[in-house]
């Protein structure tokens, strides 16, 4: 069934915080309102012109229990209307979709989304185990990570390539990085080094290495959504909504009974087939011109290639291989440098959105892919394996 | 041996000891390694809360050692360089046990490198080192001349900058005939010009220096060459008083002070004090050291320490009065109006004002919790009390769920049917676990490297596996399942006292 | 706007001070299989449910992200669900707007919460608070809204007689609600003997520790018949925040009551609550934000909330039928208990509380210390 929107919604502001893991500069009100303020300015609007605001943040991070309350002070929710929506590494990618529905419903002209996390205030990897059952996973799990991803690659693949592309992907994050000012971490890594880091880097799980997974930063992200009408008279470039579904899954993740007979189906590719069919798009690939996409380990990411451009056998593989996935490639992928650069998980998610709706501008500056960038896909994924997918266009007329 | 930003990777060995912390070392017992390229190798002994740190050449028998090069062990150590990036990107290394070598982190308290006072020759040094940087070719367009610098005295020397087409290079020595050549007899009056403790034309004035060749491109070199900034250093009690009192009279307000004919005497006890005088007469104010017979007003402060308190907004003069630790003498009424007449004391930014402190707020926050089990979650940690593994499936699509949910996801139906499994079974995959998260509970972690494995429990098909620890002596015999190929075969090693938790299996063994 | 909003069935279990024989996937599978016998509805990615609200409380059910552990009970697999960690008023509204858009036809909203679970409820709220200042001070709900309390009652001339009366009233009205929690019933001595737990308020004037679920289905107009002959319409809703800081705002402006309240007057076509709307379902987390709500929705003239329950505005308004929040309801869900009052009372299902005539009602919930954040909903026949 085709999305029919009830009316048009366009981004308008993006403001981003710079990705860090040393914020002890400023405390959590403070950090939301540098990434306010900056969207504020790039709209040329002020609080005023601001309905409503949506708040993203896990708050057992940080330990603030209804951190809304607090984050008032920097967020400007001060006589607004205001919503707090929680889903994990996807909030995010879910406030930007809540603001969608909320200007598309007619109930408000202009809406801000705010993601947001100050993980070194806390302690990520016991919050993120604390996800598990109090019962039973939590005395079990170990955080985010699993070597599993990379078992599934090397048994398809073999060692030697899965392991490569693997490297590959990561260092394509890194040179991606280099060109984004506001990453988090940026190392300078170049391809040669690949088969130095994959006998170096210390393993984590498995054969996930260190070097192969995601940091934890600082910072906070705004992007603001007008209904068509406003997005006309207040911006040059409004970037359109187009469509966006979210799947999540049940709690239990610890699948691996690695049997062809039970095929063990992923969010990614329900996403993606649900909301390519219901938008008429049977080659992605050839439609999108930029993905960000929701990258927090690299064998995952490799992975999901596969799943979100609905390619078969090795596919993927060679669009990394092959560099298409770098900046100036036929599928360019995380021009920012990706979650693997910076991951402030509150607002991970909601980065994406911005990002690819940067490029959509062609506001990018140095990670700004060279060409005209009219469909713009962007992830978001977190909890126990859990998808939001986005559609952002140039124009409206689909 | 060399220094990365005034630091030798030496002092960073040299004050572990001081900076050593106990609580970080409790219950370790264990050496570790530090091979630092261009410097060396060092021991560290850690036992019974002490430390021991040796520099040597054999780093046999530690746990782990740390390897990078000078530069990164310095720039980690005193926060220039990022430690996570320089750990990620390779430029440090852990060879060993890295769980273990994590914990010296918790061992030592910041290394603080001694902040070093600069010497007159430090500021004539900085001075002409950053003098091209300063150099500003538009205000040079179409100049072509050598200015000399010849700088009497200790720390001096001769340098010559030679400007020609809107570029800047400077030379030590000078040429035969520079265009301009600024002479100074004494390096140190340069450095109070340069800091802004005095100026060119008092020491012309003085016969401290002299001018050669085109004076008029002297006078030029304040547009031609931005300013001199020292490099941040901290201010001394001492460098405050003189400081206030050498701006006291730019201070002065005139309209607060207009039909004033006043003496006031500051009296600054303590060895960094002294005594000034000011004078007010006419609308006007003059500062001298010392003070006359009878001064209108004078203010008496026990501690040079405290004013300094004072004047930097950490204490006030009511405090210090009702202390003892200052009096008035004479008309305390004028004394009261010193707010008014002199403006407030700023000190130098870039020179005196230490960084601002970060205030870091370090809590636990802790709530008890009783959590329900339900009546299904409950049967099935009540069968594990009796050893057995007791779960409950979907009536509709036959899926065994561990531990037993109260639907199934995929029908969305009650999981009615109850079965015992296992409970042996195969390992169809093991987590080979390097980095342990800590207990988001207790904040223990677990030792490394150890296995998690997805077991699939006999009388079950599919994906749903059981996941557990398997014992850590076995984990490098642990072979994975797939299709039909069976994994290795495990079974439960229950604990002699189950209490209805995860934890009534100790954990799983090789079935033999 | 497009289309109108319909409530078309709702599923609660009973509200009990410790619900010990359940985990939270029960007590919510209980709506749940309720929400689905009522209507029939399915998670046909076609013609059903693609997309689930949930509300929940991170803190309060100490697990991050607490919603992952109940995506399978609320039938949530590989569907859409959007975990309102917020009052669930705001998730009735935000529901509004997924179906407003367009995006989606049918939203199913479920929430759960057990403060019985935790140590002490007071140790959660005290997390609200900023580490620096507010915490360190002990401040939590309680407290802040007892120094509320103690500044609305002198200026609206609210009496401790007063306050017994709203405690004895939400008893009696719980009594005959089949899913209150079950209380003591109690005389207004017994309110005014009662111990202060922060001066003005007594034990008796605070609502217990709760545990409660429910469930709802909602979906666009063109579809409500597919689901329920008796459609309840939400054509109103709006929120609004008010500045953090004690200090920084009068607490007994009922600022941000108004504006919440007069955003959904407006979004409903309202112009004068007191003759066009029939029931008020009001939040009442302490027995002196009863008369305080009142006047923030318009129903009380300003400053004369003890006159106003003194002239009989309670009963006059139809307020609080089900017992209220005092009665017990935990923290985050008063909401969703008020909303399915209404829509009970709306269609005429309301039993021994039933009143004739209901064609339009209000709900109303507050979130943070002191109803630093207000939402009001309007629900008609």
């Amino acid at each position: 069934m085709a999305h029919k929107k009830n009316r048009n919604v366009g981004i308008i502001g993006i403001g981003q915080t710079k990705y860090s893991s040393h914020r002890e500069d400023v405390n959590q009100p403070e950090l939301v309102h540098e990434a306010v303020r900056a969207a504020l300015d790039d709209a040329g609007l002020t609080m005023n012109d601001i309905d409503c605001i949506v708040h993203g943040n896990m708050e057992l991070f940080e330990m603030i229990h209804q951190p809304d309350c607090w984050h008032t002070l920097g967020s400007g929710a001060l006589g607004k209307d205001s919503i707090r929506i929680t889903t994990g590494g996807t909030v995010g990618a879910t406030t930007a979709c809540a603001a969608d529905n909320l200007v598309a419903s007619g109930m408000y002209d202009v809406v801000m989304a705010i993601g947001f996390e100050k993980l070194q205030e806390g302690h990520t990897t016991g919050g993120i185990t604390n996800m598990a059952d109090p019962l039973w996973f939590r005395n079990l799990q170990t955080g985010a990570l699993t070597g599993s991803k990379a078992y599934d690659l090397i048994r398809e693949f073999g060692e030697e390539r899965a392991k490569n592309v693997s490297l590959m992907y990561r260092i394509i994050m890194d040179k991606h990085a280099s060109k984004n000012p506001l990453a988090h971490r940026a190392f300078g890594l170049e391809f040669e080094q690949i088969p130095d880091l994959i006998n170096t880097s210390p393993k984590l799980v498995g054969d996930l290495k260190l070097i192969e997974m995601c940091s934890q930063s600082d910072g906070a992200c705004v992007v603001i959504f007008a209904c068509e009408k406003k997005a006309k008279e207040l911006s040059k470039k409004p970037v359109w909504v187009r469509d966006h579904i979210t799947v999540h899954r049940e709690e239990t993740f610890v699948i691996f009974g690695y049997d062809k007979k039970y095929p063990f189906p992923q969010t990614h590719r329900f996403a993606a087939k649900h909301l390519y069919e219901r938008n008429n798009i049977k080659k992605p690939l050839d439609y999108f011109d930029v993905f960000e996409m929701y990258d927090p380990a690299s064998w995952w990411a490799v992975d999901w290639i596969r799943d979100f451009f609905q390619l078969e056998g090795d596919e993927h593989l060679k669009l990394v291989e092959n560099k298409e996935i770098m900046i100036g490639g036929k599928m360019p992928m995380n021009p920012s440098g990706g979650v693997i650069a910076s991951n402030p998980i509150g607002a991970t998610a909601l980065v994406r959105v911005a990002e690819a709706a940067l490029q959509v501008r062609g506001d990018a500056g140095d990670h700004q892919i060279p060409t005209e960038v009219n469909h713009a896909l962007a992830s978001g994924f977190g909890g126990t394996m859990w998808t939001v997918l986005m559609m952002l266009e140039k124009e409206l007329n689909w | 041996m060399a220094e990365y930003w005034g630091v030798k990777v030496e002092d960073i060995f040299n004050t572990m000891q001081e900076r050593f912390r106990v609580e970080g070392a409790k219950g370790v017992d264990a050496t570790f390694g530090y091979d630092i390229a261009g410097a060396g190798k060092w021991k560290l002994t850690v036992k019974n809360d002490t430390m021991k740190i040796e520099k040597t050449d054999d780093l046999a028998g530690c746990a782990s050692t740390m390897i990078a090069d000078s530069e990164t062990f310095v720039g980690v150590n005193i926060g220039k360089v990022d430690g996570t990036n320089a750990f990620m990107s390779g430029k440090v290394k852990v060879d060993g046990d890295l769980g273990a070598f994590g914990k010296t982190s918790k061992m030592f308290k910041k290394y603080v490198p001694a902040k070093k006072e600069m010497t007159t020759a430090d500021y004539i040094q900085d001075m002409f080192s950053t003098l091209v940087e300063r150099f500003q070719p538009k205000a040079a367009a179409g100049l072509d001349a050598t200015i000399t610098y010849n700088i009497g005295g200790e720390g001096g020397g001769i340098w010559t900058a030679h400007i020609k087409d809107g570029k800047c290079e400077l030379k030590t020595g000078k040429p035969d005939k520079p265009t301009t050549a600024l002479n100074i007899n004494e390096a140190k009056d340069w450095v109070d010009v340069m800091l802004g403790k005095s100026d060119p034309f008092s020491l012309l004035s003085a016969g401290k220096a002299s001018i050669e060749g085109e004076t008029g491109l002297a006078l030029k070199l304040g547009e031609i060459f931005a300013k001199y900034v020292a490099p941040v250093q901290e201010f001394g009690v001492r460098d405050y008083i003189l400081d206030m009192f050498s701006t006291l009279v730019q201070r002065f307000q005139p309209a607060a002070a207009a039909d004033l004919d006043a003496t006031i005497t500051y009296d600054i006890g303590g060895k960094d004090g002294g005594v000034w005088t000011a004078t007010i007469k006419g609308g006007k104010c003059t500062l001298k050291e010392g003070q006359p017979d009878k001064p209108t007003t004078k203010l008496c402060i026990n501690e040079a320490k405290d004013w300094v308190d004072v004047m930097l907004g950490k204490s006030d003069p009511f405090s210090l009065l009702s202390a003892g630790k200052a009096s008035i003498e004479g008309e305390t009424g004028l004394a009261l109006k010193l707010g008014e007449i002199f403006s407030k004391y700023v000190p130098p930014t870039g020179g005196g004002t230490p960084e601002q402190e970060l205030l870091v707020l370090k809590k636990t926050i802790s709530v008890n919790m009783r959590y329900a089990t339900g009546p299904v979650m409950g049967k099935f940690l009540h069968m594990m009390k009796e050893k057995k593994i007791y779960t409950n499936k979907c009536p509709k699509c036959g899926r065994v769920h561990l531990p037993a949910r109260e639907v199934c996801a995929e029908c969305r139906i009650p999981a009615t049917e109850w079965l015992e499994v296992g409970p042996k079974g195969q390992v169809r995959y093991m987590e080979y676990v390097y980095y342990a998260s800590p207990d988001p509970l207790t904040g223990e972690t677990r030792e490394t490297p150890y296995g998690m494995i997805n077991i699939l429990l006999d009388g079950c098909v599919g994906n749903d596996t059981f996941a557990h620890y398997i014992r850590r002596d076995q984990i490098d015999r642990i072979k994975n399942g797939n299709n039909d190929v069976s994994g290795t075969r495990v079974r439960p090693v229950w604990s002699d006292k189950p209490t209805g938790s995860v934890f009534d299996i100790k954990y799983f063994e090789i079935d033999e | 706007m497009g289309n109108r909003v319909a409530l078309c069935a709702v599923a609660q279990i009973k509200n009990e001070g410790d619900a010990w024989h359940a985990r939270f996937q029960n007590m919510l599978h209980e709506c749940f299989e309720s929400i689905i016998s009522q209507t029939k509805v399915t998670f046909d990615m076609e013609k059903g449910i693609r997309n689930v609200i949930t509300c929940s409380d991170d803190v309060f059910d100490a697990r991050t992200i607490s919603d992952n552990g109940v995506t399978d009970v609320v039938g949530a697999q590989f569907r859409g669900e959007e975990k309102m960690a917020q009052e669930s008023i705001n998730g009735l509204g935000y529901a509004m707007s997924c179906i407003l858009s367009g995006h989606d036809d049918i939203i199913l909203f479920m929430g759960h919460a057990k403060e019985s679970q935790t140590e002490s409820r007071n140790m959660v709220t005290n997390l609200t608070f900023d580490p620096f200042y507010c915490r360190p001070l002990g401040m939590d709900h309680v407290n802040v809204n007892a120094m509320q309390a103690r500044s609305y009652m002198a200026k609206a001339g609210v009496s401790e007689e007063h306050l017994a009366k709203v405690v004895v009233r939400s008893r009696k009205n719980a009594a005959k609600n089949p899913y209150a929690r079950e209380n003591k019933m109690v005389d207004e001595k017994d309110v005014m003997n009662s111990p202060l737990i922060a001066d003005p308020i007594r034990e008796l004037h605070y609502y217990p520790v709760t545990d409660w679920a429910y469930g709802m289905l909602l979906c666009s107009e063109a579809r409500a018949k597919e689901f329920t002959d008796n459609p309840v319409w939400l054509t109103g809703y709006g929120s609004c925040m008010d500045s953090y800081f004690l200090g920084d705002k009068d607490i007994t402006s009922n600022f941000s009551l108004k504006n919440a309240s007069s955003r959904a007057y407006k979004m409903a076509g309202i112009k004068d609550p007191k003759s066009e709307i029939n029931l008020f379902e009001l939040c009442d987390h302490s027995a002196y934000q009863l008369p305080m709500w009142a006047e923030g929705i318009g129903i009380a003239d300003e400053g004369k909330g003890g006159k106003w329950i003194e002239d009989g505005g309670m009963d006059k308004y139809n307020v609080n039928l089900s017992g209220g929040m005092l009665n017990g309801n935990p923290l985050l869900l008063g909401g969703a208990a008020r909303a399915i009052d209404c829509f009970l009372q709306l269609r005429g299902e309301a039993g021994d509380r039933q009143i004739k005539g209901v064609k339009k009602a209000l709900a109303q919930a507050s979130y943070g210390p002191a109803g630093q954040h207000q939402a009001v909903v309007i629900m008609e026949k």
